[in-house]
């Protein structure tokens, strides 16, 4: 028991996070929650280096401490941070300024459970944590357009969460289990695997907000904070992805698993970039895109058990993905939520400008950027595991994706409008999300060194 | 040799006036020669080693060749544009601060442009490829406040960055064949077979379209919306260069496919005669350049087909050349221009009056084009020629009349623009517009006398490429050998075209009319513009009701497990049971909830619905006591009552009017609502009946927690597995209860943000 505690000690930090705020909160002290929030996270993120390179389980094998599971606190816990320093210039003295950060942290949490879990029940319960916290948060500003996106995406998020029940207790009856590792067993019959294989699919696929399964995002995004559209983007979506990848690496190939990741990874990349080419909107436009970066994870995915590469490029591709989308975001922020605002940023303030011409080339995938390592990575694992066809569908949409990132530079560098205010919160993420935009490219043998 | 990459790296820094982007373009001449006096050199920086990444750039012939041409044709266009850009920029009414990032882009040019040429890996090859084609974007759209600029930078942008993936994809088969991507060891590797045709054709086909190769031409007369100096400079030394560049440099492995060669020769010929005769048809000065360097780098690729030593030393030998004249024609088109205000051949002449300097340096371009003798030109017609003859008379005739059409294209330009009634209203031009055109001028007759220096540059190009010392000796020869016979032919023939204009200038229109109704850049309009309707479509699709995205989770849902079923054997997976007395009331019960969820889908009252949804859940809970589980029975019953208590006094809640309002709307698209439904309900029916049909599974699970009931101290399985088996489960929905509750409190009083 003690040493489950102990393995899990970074996600009863967060825990004792959320709670410590809660108080704070309830005090009347909101000033205090936010660095008490920081700090908590922190402290989380700081527990987990020493569990880096354990391979286990906890509580009998329904929680898993493993290298994606490691590695998603490493990188969700600081973008949980990052997108909370983002939120306080948004958020700041209203009435529940407090519970906002605790909201973060709860999400954060269900993010966590998703991406360690080894056990169906704690798939259901990452979805619930992850999406509770979230509908609060989207709705927060209680204005029309948020009450609007909030409420899409609580109906589609309780209607594909009771399919995804409804198809796990298929898992569950077939296997007499609910564990992930009793999947194999799945093999004998095909039919309840294969439901299951679906309901799993729409409920971790609209967390990841996958094509087809992704109608909620954009409506959700735009009518959020944009501090909460960027989170939203990044920690319950790789928590997600990774929640796949785990479920991915047990169930037994003859399901058909691969093919129906690779399918929803095709939709996913190329359905987000077309639609992502007419937004005017550039949070709509970012929300999109991040539909289609979902669809390049799933690459990964889809290469598991076939290439040592695949968990690699998974966290390398999460920790660039995480850094350059809160960056976009952030300068978004700063400048304005239509394309119409963008006009001139780069000669009105010539810093975020390049550096949001940074954030975007890094998501199209152009070197020396972490977004390109990622996603190499991501390819070379895809042809690794034979799916080349996969990943030439990828490269082919990173050069549809370039025209929809130029679609912001391009007005960047147009006639200059007045000068936007920049906070010091902000430019503190955008500053942080660029040092780690070029890092994790320029030092990415490093990275590499230390997943194994 | 590591002296040009560091000047180069400060060459990328934003520069912003033009004397130091020139000072620096200069220095970066002298560090190349200076680095290829030095013997070449290697620079070979590990990025990621563990994936084969790796910075590796080699001074080799190839390299300095490009790296000469791209520094040293932009130092020229630097100092030209010195004076040319804040003319221009005056023109178009814009502020003088503007032409900052035009030094910017061409200096971020260049340098990616020595990049390109030093690289000796395929990757490092793509990632300075692009940087060129980002660079030229900035360019060629530079007056970005005009329409058809954007649409032309966007054109050349998407034409070479799409051609460029092909380029990755090549690369990609030779490292998933051969596991390595640098250049010189797939070289070794490599072995002649389909792989190789493809890969290498890919990278090839990336190579033609930077090159502005028919069917890829279409882009390089939309570029010429660029400001001239762009134009002279990507568009003779830098930019279609990196075409012919990509092909010389992974020629070794090219030639080692007869396939490939022979498609290079076909479309080489097919750029030369449709650059050329499109050529003899425009008008307007920079298209007829442009034109002119469609057909000129098809000689080039024509010559990479032709192959051998000849070929390969050859075509390095015609893109000095060519780039030389080329170039300092560019900068007369602009001088000109700048000196009338007129653009059209057909509204200039007489221009050797007001300037002498111009029209007798330009001249001298021009001769170099058209490859008359004491011009370097003559050695590039020679070399051509040459390779030409190796292969037999059909390519040695063919090459004549290519020839021919050069110098008929060329006289016209030129003619054109210096002899004839002089016009009124053309005033001087500053010095250092024609300082350039004069130095290059001067270069190419150097060129045809001293022709030692530049005939070397271009053995060591063609030995990179050829893999073998590829040694040609152009020189002059006064005999009457194959060679200066083609030449003179190649001149009667164009003196010819030139005198029986009114002859085929008809013809020349309409083959230019035929191209624009159905050449390739009408199929890449169409294509574009039927991304832009399909994107359009995508997202009106999307923005509709509520109730379409609940069908939108359930129609895929049914879709995807259909497409299970079709991959899966279903054989022996249905069973029909048989009914037995005893479960009369458990079907009479199913029934009840079949009705009661029908008349959900038909009654409009709100209170109704509630009602029938709740009496639905009771009869289950009813189902639930048949099995023989009477506490989930009654969970069942509490959670219904709870639920349907809600939902009434919720409704009691919403004013009566909108719940009036709402009842009397009419169902949109019912028939789509029923076909949806009936597809997820199919295939929920089908799920169940096949999972029922199997034997149950063993029940390892339960039988193992009543067992262990007893040692965990507690009285029943059920608060044994919640306090004790899934505790961690239990403590995680404790905490979502928590969070709901949170949630909701948050909402209830949440702050006003905007």
């Amino acid at each position: 028991m003690a040493r489950d505690l102990a393995l899990l000690a970074p996600e009863i930090a967060v825990v004792l996070t959320a709670v410590g705020a809660l108080l704070f909160e309830m005090l009347r002290l909101p000033k205090v929650a936010l660095p008490f929030t920081i700090v908590g996270l922190l402290v989380a993120t700081g527990l987990t280096v020493p569990l880096l390179g354990t391979e286990t389980t906890a509580f009998s094998g329904t929680f898993r401490i493993d290298a994606l599971g490691e590695w998603a606190k490493l990188v969700l816990l600081p973008a949980t941070i990052l997108s909370v320093v983002l939120a306080y210039p948004e958020v700041k003295n209203t009435e529940r300024e407090g519970t906002v950060y605790v909201l973060f942290s709860l999400t954060a949490l269900g993010a966590l459970v998703l991406a360690g879990a080894g056990d169906v029940m704690f798939l259901v319960l990452g979805v619930l944590l992850s999406s509770i916290g979230s509908f609060a948060l989207v709705a927060y500003p209680a204005d029309d357009r948020a009450t609007e996106g909030a409420m899409k995406f609580f109906v589609f998020g309780s209607v594909t969460l009771a399919v995804m029940v409804f198809g796990l207790t298929y898992w569950f009856g077939a296997t007499g289990s609910t564990l992930l590792s009793d999947l194999g067993r799945l093999g004998a019959v095909p039919l309840a695997a294969a439901f299951g294989l679906v309901a799993v699919l729409v409920g971790l696929g609209y967390k990841a907000s996958l094509v087809p399964f992704h109608f909620w995002a954009p409506d959700a995004y735009e009518g959020a904070p944009v501090s909460v559209a960027a989170f939203l983007s990044i920690v319950p979506k790789v928590g997600a992805v990774f929640a796949i990848a785990q479920l991915s690496r047990d169930l037994p190939a003859e399901t058909g698993w691969p093919l129906a990741v690779a399918a929803l990874a095709v939709l996913s990349m190329t359905y987000g970039n077309l639609a992502a080419l007419v937004q005017e909107n550039v949070v709509r436009l970012l929300a999109y895109s991040s539909i289609a970066q979902s669809g390049y994870f799933l690459l990964g995915v889809v290469a598991l058990g076939e290439s040592g590469l695949a968990v690699r490029s998974l966290v390398v591709f999460a920790a660039a993905y995480a850094a350059m989308n809160l960056g976009a975001f952030a300068i978004v922020l700063l400048a304005g939520r239509t394309l119409r605002d963008f006009a001139g940023l780069g000669r009105s303030r010539p810093a975020a400008g390049a550096a949001m011409v940074v954030f975007l080339i890094s998501l199209v995938g152009i070197p020396p950027l972490g977004g390109f390592v990622g996603k190499l990575l991501l390819f070379g694992a895809a042809i690794d595991a034979g799916f080349i066809w996969l990943a030439v569908v990828g490269i082919l949409n990173s050069v549809v994706s370039l025209a929809v990132y130029l679609r912001i530079v391009v007005p960047m560098y147009g006639q200059a409008k007045e000068k936007p205010d920049s906070p010091v919160p902000v430019a503190a993420v955008w500053v942080t999300a660029l040092t780690f935009t070029l890092g994790i490219g320029l030092a990415a043998q490093v990275l590499l060194g230390q997943v194994t | 040799m590591s002296a040009p990459a560091a000047l180069l790296a400060g060459a990328l820094r934003p520069r912003y006036a033009a004397p130091v982007g020139a000072a620096f373009a200069a220095l970066a001449v002298l560090a190349t020669v200076r680095g290829w006096s030095a013997g070449g050199g290697t620079v070979d920086v590990p990025w990621a080693p563990t994936y084969d990444l790796r910075f590796t750039v080699e001074l080799d012939g190839l390299a300095v060749l490009y790296a000469l041409l791209a520094t040293g044709i932009g130092c020229a266009v630097l100092v030209y544009s010195s004076h040319y850009l804040p003319l221009h920029l005056e023109h178009e009414g814009r502020p003088e601060s503007e032409g900052t990032s035009f030094y910017f882009f061409i200096l971020l040019f260049m340098g990616s442009m020595v990049g390109l040429a030093m690289a000796q890996d395929l990757i490092l090859l793509f990632v300075f490829w692009d940087l060129t084609a980002i660079a030229s974007y900035y360019l060629i759209g530079f007056d970005r406040h005009e329409e058809d600029s954007r649409a032309s930078a966007l054109m050349a942008l998407l034409v070479t960055g799409i051609t460029a993936v092909f380029l990755l994809i090549g690369a990609l088969m030779l490292y998933a064949a051969h596991g390595t991507f640098s250049i010189p060891e797939l070289t070794r590797l490599t072995e002649p077979g389909p792989l190789l045709a493809v890969a290498g054709g890919l990278i090839a086909v990336a190579g033609l379209a930077k090159s502005a190769q028919v069917p890829f031409h279409f882009w390089l007369p939309r570029a010429m919306a660029a400001p001239t100096p762009v134009s002279a400079y990507l568009h003779s030394a830098a930019m279609v260069a990196a075409g012919v560049l990509l092909i010389g440099r992974v020629y070794p492995l090219i030639q080692k496919s007869d396939l490939l060669l022979d498609a290079l020769l076909v479309v080489g010929l097919a750029s030369m005669a449709v650059g050329g005769v499109l050529a003899l048809t425009r008008d307007v000065l920079k298209q007829l350049l442009a034109y002119s360097t469609v057909s000129q780098y098809g000689y080039v690729v024509f010559m990479y087909g032709l192959g051998g030593k000849y070929g390969a030393a050859g075509a390095a030998f015609y893109v000095i050349a060519h780039a030389l004249s080329k170039s300092a024609l560019f900068l007369t088109a602009g001088a000109v221009t700048e000196a009338t205000g007129e653009d059209r051949l057909s509204r200039l002449g007489g221009m050797r009056k007001p300037l002498p300097m111009l029209a007798l340096a330009s001249g001298l371009a021009a001769a170099g084009l058209a490859a008359l003798p004491l011009t370097i030109g003559f050695f590039k017609d020679e070399l051509f020629f040459g390779a030409a003859l190796e292969r037999g008379p059909v390519f040695s005739a063919l090459t004549v009349l290519g020839a021919a059409l050069t110098f008929a294209y060329i006289w016209r330009f030129w003619s054109g623009i210096f002899l004839g009634a002089p016009r009124d209203g053309a005033c001087g031009v500053p010095v250092a517009l024609v300082a350039p055109v004069v130095a290059l001028g001067a270069l190419v007759l150097v060129g045809g006398v001293f022709v030692g220096p530049f005939a070397e540059l271009a053995v060591a190009a063609g030995t990179v490429s050829y893999d073998a010392p590829a040694v040609v000796e152009p020189a002059y020869h006064l005999d009457a050998r194959p060679e200066n016979l083609m030449a003179l032919a190649a001149y009667a023939l164009g003196v010819l075209i030139v005198v029986s204009r009114p002859v085929w200038s008809g013809a020349a229109m309409g083959v230019s009319r035929l191209g624009e109704v159905a050449g390739p850049e009408r199929l890449y309009d169409l294509t574009v513009r039927g991304l832009n309707r399909f994107s359009d479509f995508v997202h009106r699709a999307e923005v509709r009701d509520l109730r379409s995205r609940v069908a939108a989770i359930l129609l895929p849902a049914g879709i995807l497990v259909g497409v299970g079923f079709l991959v899966t054997p279903t054989e022996g997976a249905y069973r029909v049971g048989e009914v037995r007395a005893q479960d009369a009331p458990l079907i009479l019960a199913l029934l009840s909830v079949a009705v009661a969820s029908l008349t959900t889908t038909i009654t409009r009252r709100h209170v109704t619905l509630a009602l029938v949804l709740s009496s639905a859940g009771f009869v289950l809970a009813l189902v639930y006591a048949f099995f023989g589980a009477p506490d989930v029975a009654l969970v069942a019953v509490l959670v219904e009552t709870i639920l349907t208590l809600v939902f009434v006094a919720t409704l009691k809640l919403v004013p009566r009017k909108v719940l009036h309002r709402q009842a009397g709307l009419p169902t949109e698209r019912p028939r789509r609502k029923v076909f949806f439904s009936v597809i997820a309900g199919a295939f929920a029916f089908a799920v169940v009946w096949g999972t029922l049909s199997q034997p149950a599974a063993e029940r390892s699970v339960a039988d193992e927690h009543l067992r262990l009931t007893p040692e965990a101290h507690a009285k029943d399985a059920v608060t044994a597995i919640l306090a004790d088996f899934r505790g961690l489960d239990t403590l995680g929905e404790i905490s979502v209860v928590a969070l709901v509750l949170l949630a909701v409190a948050t909402l209830l009083n949440a702050g006003r943000l905007r």
